[in-house]
């Protein structure tokens, strides 16, 4: 027999339950190789297991006992699960062997009622029994040796995998930390991507900057190329943008907390500035040099650290933008530029794509021209086709045109937008000619003013001639004729004839030749008036004339000439507008501190529409017969200049009644 | 005096002829330039009265042309044209007095020029 069938080694249990006196020879057979604890009853044996463990119980089966087997069954599974149960009697009925045998614990049945060799047969089932429990035993014992093992194993596996979801873990923040730094850059440059304003800029700078770090402070520094230096930050979320005469420091690289920067913003800021880092923003722009990004902080030395990494990330851009900042207003600039310079020219100006259709124009040309030019005809009308000319020839055009009663002399300018290609737009600008029309046709009217007075001029003289002749042989022969004979009287007719013919061709000469250096005179309007009618006879031959001539003299200082001229004009024009026949009336007075001349006729009148344009230079009703109508403005201008008005009252059907008044001289 | 009276115009020739003669001053008349030359060299007179304005020689031309012709004439130019003339004027062209012309009173200017040639 090896270890395990050892059986002096083995322990059993004898559990009595209650009367065994059958079973004695049976117990102490067994107890000869089995070291044998006798119990009476559960209680007992559980007392029993404190100090030892069993291999075999020997539980006493009675004959009523199947419920006490059923706690057996239970205590053997709780208490003694590796060890055998042997149940013992008398004699087992076949029914309680089946009965008993679904008992989990049972592992053998012992009848007493056996012969020694049968018990020692039962004893070596016993042994085998026993040998089996001790090897479960064992089993049980490494079981759970192996059980701990596992569980130390996966305690520290556990352990492991802890750490390393723990390290992963890690890792994934790092990396969320990175991503979203990475995220505010790009959201940044975003942002920065639809800013074109400097003012803007430094809003969303600042906002940057706070989100970086709460307690900094950005300063944006820059030499614009065309305004200066500039430094722009946000203060109490407004806007300061100052100019500034002196420079900050320049350089390439970044300074940290450089003294210089830090008294130069607290000079120029007016506030004292704390730790400030400068990071130069240079780069190859057009409109900014000297670009600087000041930042105000409070960090500490790490936290300075990972600032400066951000912002540097963020120089490029934000120095991109700016540029792109000055260079949009630069462009503002510019357009505002050509827009004043275009609107400040006083010809109208339309640059015209085909066909005929106006893109661009100046104020000039809105105010004047807009509404006639869009009601131009589309087709057939010689603008167009010269304007079309221009488009194919490429050649630049001028050409006189009429507008609403102005003249302009229209130019055309192709635009050539390359040597060789298409004329795309043509630029249309109106001359203003009405001017110098206006200047030509005065001049003319002087040339012709100035010829009649020489031929005026001329023919007086020619006549002086023979008249000197018959006054001078005329006083002569008079002298040699009785006074008394009617020869004489018919002498002083002829002389008196003379004497007139003199005094009309003076008033002639004075009246075309007006000198025009001649001082203002003080003379008695009556006198001008009578002076003037003899050369009104032949023009007011066809009209009742009424003279009246004021009662007293009324002293003007005028130039008689000019005056002369006046009133010639306003008995021409009172003649044209009755034509064959009425009545003129010529009449001078005094109103109040004021000497009048009135010229009235009974013409049609001038009707309501024409009267606001009497005075008008270039007015006249008698454009057909080539009157220039100089004659009522340039009147009205001379009486104005010695202080006097000309009126008229005029009713269509009826006449009209021109007044002339001057202040009257008090001395 | 001798008296030379140069003029286009027939009725002024007769008129100023008329009055100088009439105080009994000896009279010659030409019509024009060319001939009042001939006939002041040849007469030598005393008083011209010459005008300015005629078809062929013009006053200041005939003075010209003389020179030292002129003799010791006393020379008036005359002229219809105002303005343009003046005694001074009239002394730059050589002349001694300037008239325009029509004459206000013929005979207080033949007395006036009496005077100033004696």
């Amino acid at each position: 027999m090896d270890a395990e069938t050892d059986i002096s080694l083995d322990h059993a249990l004898w559990i009595e339950n209650g009367d065994t006196h059958h079973l004695a020879d049976l117990q102490s057979g067994l107890s000869r190789s089995l070291r044998l604890q006798t119990c009476s009853n559960l209680e007992a044996a559980a007392k029993y297991l404190t100090g030892a463990t069993p291999t075999i119980v020997f539980y006493a089966f009675k004959e009523d006992g199947f419920e006490s087997i059923s706690s057996l069954d239970e205590w053997m599974q709780k208490s003694l699960p590796s060890a055998g149960l042997i149940l013992v009697r008398q004699s087992f009925s076949p029914q309680q062997i089946e009965k008993l045998s679904q008992m989990t614990s049972v592992s053998c049945f012992l009848d007493a009622s056996l012969g020694q060799a049968d018990v020692e047969q039962a004893l070596a089932r016993v042994h085998q029994v026993a040998s089996k429990n001790r090897r479960k035993m064992r089993l049980a014992e490494s079981l759970k040796v192996q059980n701990k093992q596992l569980e130390t194993m996966t305690a520290s596996l556990e352990r492991i995998v802890k750490d390393r979801t723990h390290d992963i873990q890690e890792q994934k923040t790092q990396i969320e930390i990175k991503v979203n730094k990475v995220k505010a850059l790009l959201a940044f440059i975003k942002s920065l991507s639809k800013v074109n304003d400097i003012g803007d800029l430094s809003q969303l700078l600042q906002k940057e900057i706070k989100s970086l770090s709460k307690d900094c402070e950005p300063y944006l520094a820059f030499r614009a190329r065309d305004f200066g230096r500039w430094i722009y930050t946000i203060r109490q979320s407004r806007l300061i943008e100052k100019s500034v005469q002196s420079s900050w420091k320049t350089g390439a690289r970044l300074r940290i907390n450089d003294k210089e920067d830090q008294v130069y913003l607290a000079n120029e800021f007016s506030k004292p500035v704390q730790k400030t880092i400068a990071v130069p923003l240079n780069s190859n722009h057009h409109q900014s040099s000297e670009v600087t990004l000041f930042i105000e902080h409070n960090l500490n030395e790490k936290e300075l650290e990972q600032l400066i990494d951000e912002v540097g990330k963020r120089a490029q851009p934000l120095a991109l933008c700016l540029d792109r900042a000055l260079l949009e207003i630069e462009l503002k600039r510019s357009a505002y530029l050509w827009e004043s310079t275009f609107n400040s020219i006083d010809e109208p100006i339309a640059i015209v794509e085909k066909p005929l259709k106006p893109i661009r124009s100046n104020k000039a040309f809105q105010d004047r021209l807009e509404d006639w030019f869009s009601g131009l005809p589309d087709a057939e009308s010689d603008l167009m086709e010269q304007i079309n000319e221009c488009f194919d020839s490429k050649k630049s055009i001028s050409l006189p045109l009429l507008i609403e009663g102005s003249f302009f002399d229209l130019k055309l300018y192709p635009i050539l937008s390359s040597a060789v290609g298409d004329v795309e737009s043509v630029v249309c600008l109106f001359v203003d000619m009405t001017h110098e029309k206006k200047l030509q046709s005065q001049m003319i009217q002087h040339e012709k003013m100035t010829a009649i007075g020489h031929l005026a001029g001329n023919i007086a003289h020619e006549l002086n001639n023979p008249l000197a002749g018959l006054k001078s042989l005329g006083q002569i022969v008079q002298q040699e004729i009785d006074e008394a004979d009617q020869i004489s009287d018919d002498l002083n007719e002829i002389l008196m004839a003379a004497e007139r013919s003199s005094e009309i061709i003076k008033n002639l000469l004075e009246f075309s030749n007006p000198n025009e250096g001649a001082q203002d005179e003080i003379i008695d309007l009556n006198a001008l008036v009578t002076k003037t009618l003899p050369l009104l006879k032949s023009i007011t031959s066809n009209f009742e004339r009424d003279i009246i001539e004021a009662s007293e003299p009324l002293m003007v200082k005028v130039n008689p000439q000019l005056v002369q001229q006046v009133f010639f004009n306003l008995v021409n024009n009172a003649c044209q507008a009755m034509g064959e026949r009425g009545a003129l009336k010529i009449q001078t007075l005094k109103k109040a501190n004021t000497a009048q001349l009135l010229v009235a006729d009974s013409g049609g009148g001038i009707p309501l529409e024409v009267q606001a344009k009497v005075f008008d230079p270039f007015f006249s009703t008698k454009k057909e017969k080539g009157g220039t109508g100089l004659g009522l403005s340039m009147s009205r201008n001379i009486v104005r200049s010695y202080g006097g008005e000309v009126q008229f009252d005029s009713r269509v059907g009826e006449g009209t009644t021109f007044v002339v008044s001057f202040p009257i001289e008090k001395n | 005096m001798k008296v030379l009276i140069i003029d286009d115009e027939p009725i002024l020739r007769r008129a100023l002829s008329r009055a100088f003669s009439a105080k009994g001053h000896e009279v010659q008349a030409a019509e024009g330039g060319e001939q009042g030359l001939k006939l002041w060299r040849e007469h030598k007179p005393e008083l011209v009265m010459l005008d300015v304005l005629m078809p062929d020689l013009n006053g200041p031309q005939v003075i010209e042309r003389l020179g030292s012709d002129t003799g010791n004439a006393f020379v008036v130019l005359m002229s219809a044209f105002t303005g343009d003339f003046d005694s001074q004027r009239a002394k730059q062209y050589g002349a001694h007095e300037f008239l325009s012309k029509p004459f206000d009173d013929v005979f207080k200017l033949v007395e006036g020029l009496e005077e100033r040639v004696n």
